[in-house]
């Protein structure tokens, strides 16, 4: 059980010379360092990722995949109901700018964008699974269960879902609640606006019909770019309900220095905020024709 | 309302009808042990490559080898090997082995699946067990039980190293695998008191009782570790009732013992910890200055301060306290005496000659070094500020500096450092340890002390095939460390683990505790707690799990990110016609 964190690294005190020769060919460590450059290039863009320590023989890039799709389910609905709750808080805030709700929402914020993220997940996982036991305290799926059918492993993983989901959506409620709020109080005294009030259109409508629809531009951009964030951006969420994601292997690989994937890991991280910032880009041509991506 | 509010109106009650429906139609089973590997996940279920410590005590719950540690202080003991003799030469061992063994799917174990494991493990050049298996020139199976064994020189720990160590592998199986390195072995099949059950990638590794293991059935049904829970959660799923074994840190363990439902075990550690020293550099090249810096740590301090009192001192280098046959407790020892210390240094000409504290040597330059340490890593950090100040005491200055795993590993490469926090395992068999000062490669060789008789003595001592000698041996090499410091010793943690007396009972404590690598014994004394009434669950018991190993991403999961996607862009449609 508990170990020295060199144990971890250091397989076997008595390694022979053999063995340890052996290994850094396994893993090409003998060679050159420019060498080694050379051919880290030539296989990246092959995609080849190289093997990971740990995992060895597994190739990185499947040890990421494989963990992928728990990220991408976790962080997708978390992400989308925080730019939902988000702008929805931040679009009648800034319709009511100055009133309690505004400076609740502002004030709300901040604080939790400011909150430490691992932990309110703990304090969460304190209060919700431990004093009043209603969720479990860690894992995706309850260990050991054979499933009678497959909604009840979409609930068990639903189950499971709550706390970090929780999590994430109360910390990243904050940006698009300002950036909405900023955005509807400034269009909110816009001449168009004033007209549409006029006609005697109720507020709901105003409000997300006419005022948000063309506050859009900025939002979707923030969209897209937390999106690149999509595939590693849970960290600590998932370390600290050892949720089966990318974010926690990232945080495995370094207590146990397993630089390939590491490496790796983060060069899908840097690619995928870069398709979404693209994405970005061509969003905006779409849902504004007034922009042309050229 | 809009199709699309209906929708969503629809999908959340649908999520919220769905968390109300009982999720377990199967309770887990009663005796199930369940644990946690906390940080660690396993690297391999092929125990030709797995080198973590989470790997090897899956090991040794699944297969077996030919000896065993064995509590309560781990000496050796026969285990697939029932007996054996050596010749007078020392070079060739008959081994007995036991006759009712079987492989997990029912294969009968026989001599054939022990000289298959040696020669496959040096026909592959399998890295981790190639030292164990060098020595072995020929190997024979005059019949079913019976293995003869012959080796190029007298081997004196040809039970307590080669024997205990290396892992017997299924001939049946194995013959057919010719990528060994590359093989995943995902269905493990081996002699031990446990066989595999499931392994979710990242979630969590099961097992179930072998009914058919030769020392008998264990008395509890399965155990389950789950996989990487953080040390704090673990805490909390313990005191819920949802782990029946786990590791813990020191600062839990009041709230621990609070709870009437744990109890906590400490257990000693192997894990040395202590100053590694650089015997070629001025001034840590004189034995008297290493030796006065031992006169001036004082270790007793340390652990309290440090590791709240879990951890023992070290003052037989080479050896650990846990290990008692082999400890040797006549050494020369540096009790704490500040006024010895300092009383050693002005002999040396140390003297401090512009009053700063910090003693100069005869031309002037200052006793200021660097200690090297380990970034991240508390304990070592608070015990090199510790260390650092008792030093300054003496008017030696080392500053504490820790720096990154790789960093410091290279530096020690390199010998580019005066002094470095280090630690190593002390293996039950005492030689892996003592050989790393014996040994030529720098990476490996601890303080590379350079003393003949060391050489001799422990060249010997590897032929030496009279334990009583033997031992002598290894106390006089001990001795010798101990009067030559190439390392400073400090301590060694206790490991401290805790259950749950309302569950489980009868757990065979052994040094690295419970959980650690060595200890299979527990594993086949732990019982469940009697209760009055046993509940049948008949569901779990009747269905048969095909062993597997789940993570590739089922085919629906793509599916449905495909469907999210296909939302969005049709939801982002609609808004832009209404526009």
């Amino acid at each position: 059980m508990p170990g020295s964190p060199i144990d971890r690294f250091l397989k076997d005190p008595s390694i022979s010379e053999t063995e340890r020769q052996s290994l850094l060919r396994d893993f090409g460590l003998d060679k050159p360092l420019p060498v080694q450059f050379a051919l880290y290039l030539i296989n990246t863009l092959q995609g080849n990722l190289g093997i990971s320590f740990r995992y060895h023989p597994r190739s990185v890039l499947s040890v990421v995949l494989a963990r992928m799709p728990w990220t991408l389910y976790l962080l997708g609905i978390s992400y989308s109901l925080s730019i939902v709750v988000g702008i929805i808080l931040g679009a009648v805030a800034g319709w009511k700018k100055g009133s309690k709700l505004d400076s609740a929402t502002i004030g709300l914020s901040f604080i939790t964008r400011s909150l430490p993220v691992f932990w309110f997940g703990m304090a969460l996982l304190l209060v919700f699974s431990y004093y009043v036991a209603i969720f479990p305290s860690s894992g995706a799926v309850t260990p050991g269960v054979s499933y009678g059918s497959f909604i009840e492993f979409v609930s068990d993983v639903a189950w499971h879902s709550v706390l970090p989901m929780a999590t994430i959506v109360f910390i990243l409620l904050g940006p698009p609640a300002l950036l909405t709020r900023n955005l509807i109080a400034d269009v909110s005294s816009e001449q168009y606006i004033y007209a549409a009030k006029c006609k005697g259109l109720p507020f709901r409508t105003l409000l997300f019909k006419h005022a948000l629809r063309n506050v859009m531009l900025p939002l979707s951009s923030y969209t897209a770019v937390l999106l690149g964030y999509i595939v590693s951006g849970a960290v600590f969420t998932e370390t600290v309900f050892s949720w089966p994601g990318v974010g926690r292997l990232i945080f495995e690989a370094v207590t146990t220095r397993d630089y390939p994937l590491i490496q790796g890991a983060f060069l899908i991280t840097a690619i995928s905020v870069l398709l979404a910032n693209f994405l970005a880009d061509l969003l905006y041509s779409y849902i504004d024709p007034r922009v042309r991506y050229r | 309302m809009t199709i699309f509010n209906r929708v969503t109106t629809a999908a959340l009650a649908l999520l919220f009808i769905s968390l109300l429906i009982p999720y377990s139609s199967c309770v887990p089973e009663e005796n199930i042990l369940r644990t946690t590997t906390l940080l660690e996940d396993l690297s391999s279920l092929n125990p030709l490559l797995g080198n973590s410590i989470t790997d090897w005590w899956i090991f040794l719950l699944l297969y077996d080898r030919l000896t065993s540690f064995v509590p309560p202080d781990l000496h050796v003991e026969p285990w697939l090997a029932e007996s054996w003799e050596v010749s007078s030469d020392g070079k060739v061992w008959t081994l007995h082995l036991v006759k009712d063994a079987t492989w997990h799917d029912g294969t009968p174990f026989t001599s054939a699946d022990v000289i298959f494991t040696i020669e496959y493990v040096k026909k592959y050049e399998i890295s981790i067990w190639l030292d164990e298996v060098q020595n072995i020139v020929d190997a024979q199976a005059p019949d079913d039980s019976t293995v003869t064994i012959t080796t190029d020189v007298p081997l004196a720990n040809f039970p307590s190293y080669v024997m205990a160590r290396t892992p017997i592998i299924p001939k049946h199986i194995w013959e057919k695998v010719d990528n060994p390195k590359e093989y995943a072995n995902e269905n493990p099949i081996g002699t031990g008191p446990f066989k595999f059950k499931e392994y979710k990638v990242g979630e969590y590794i099961s097992f179930t009782a072998y009914d058919r293991y030769w020392k008998g059935k264990p008395h509890i049904d399965g155990i389950l570790a789950k996989i990487a829970v953080p040390a704090d959660v673990s805490v909390i799923e313990a005191k819920k009732g949802e782990l029946d074994l786990l590791g813990i840190d020191v600062p839990y363990v009041k709230e621990v013992e609070a709870d009437p439902n744990l109890k906590v075990i400490v257990s000693k550690g192997i894990y040395f910890d202590h100053l590694l020293i650089n015997t070629k550099k001025y001034p840590f090249s004189l034995k008297e200055f290493r030796q006065a810096l031992a006169y001036a740590i004082d270790k007793n301090r340390l652990i309290d301060r440090v590791l709240l009192g879990y951890g023992d001192p070290v003052d037989a280098v080479g050896s650990a306290p846990a290990f008692d046959y082999w400890y040797n407790p006549n050494v020369k020892k540096y009790p704490y005496d500040l006024e010895m210390a300092k009383q050693i240094l002005d002999n040396l000409g140390f003297v401090d000659r512009n009053n700063d504290g910090i003693r100069e040597t005869r031309n002037g330059t200052k006793l200021q070094f660097e200690l090297t340490n380990l970034a991240g890593y508390s304990p070592y950090i608070r015990m090199g500020d510790v260390v650092s100040s008792q030093l300054a005491e003496i008017g030696v200055s080392m500053v504490n500096t820790p720096v990154e795993w790789a960093t410091q590993s290279k530096k020690a490469n390199e010998r580019d450092f005066y002094a470095m926090v280090w630690g190593w395992t002390i293996a039950p068999e005492p030689a892996q340890y003592l050989g790393t000062f014996r040994a030529e490669n720098p990476y490996w060789s601890a303080g590379e002390m350079r003393n003949q008789t060391f050489n001799d003595v422990f060249d010997a001592q590897k032929s030496e095939m009279s334990p009583e000698k033997r031992r002598a041996m290894i106390f006089q090499l001990e001795a010798i460390l101990s009067e030559e410091l190439p390392v400073i010793p400090i301590w060694i943690m206790d490991v401290v683990e805790a259950y749950r007396i309302d569950r489980f009972t009868n757990f065979t404590p052994a040094p690295m505790g419970i959980g650690g690598i060595y200890n299979k014994v527990t594993w086949l004394t732990v019982e469940p707690v009697a209760k009055p009434e046993v509940t049948e669950t008949t569901t779990a018991a009747t269905v048969t799990i095909q062993p597997q190993v789940t993570e590739v991403v089922p085919w629906w999961a793509y599916g449905l990110i495909v469907l999210v996607i296909v939302l969005a862009a049709a939801l982002l449609v609609k808004m832009r016609k209404r526009t």
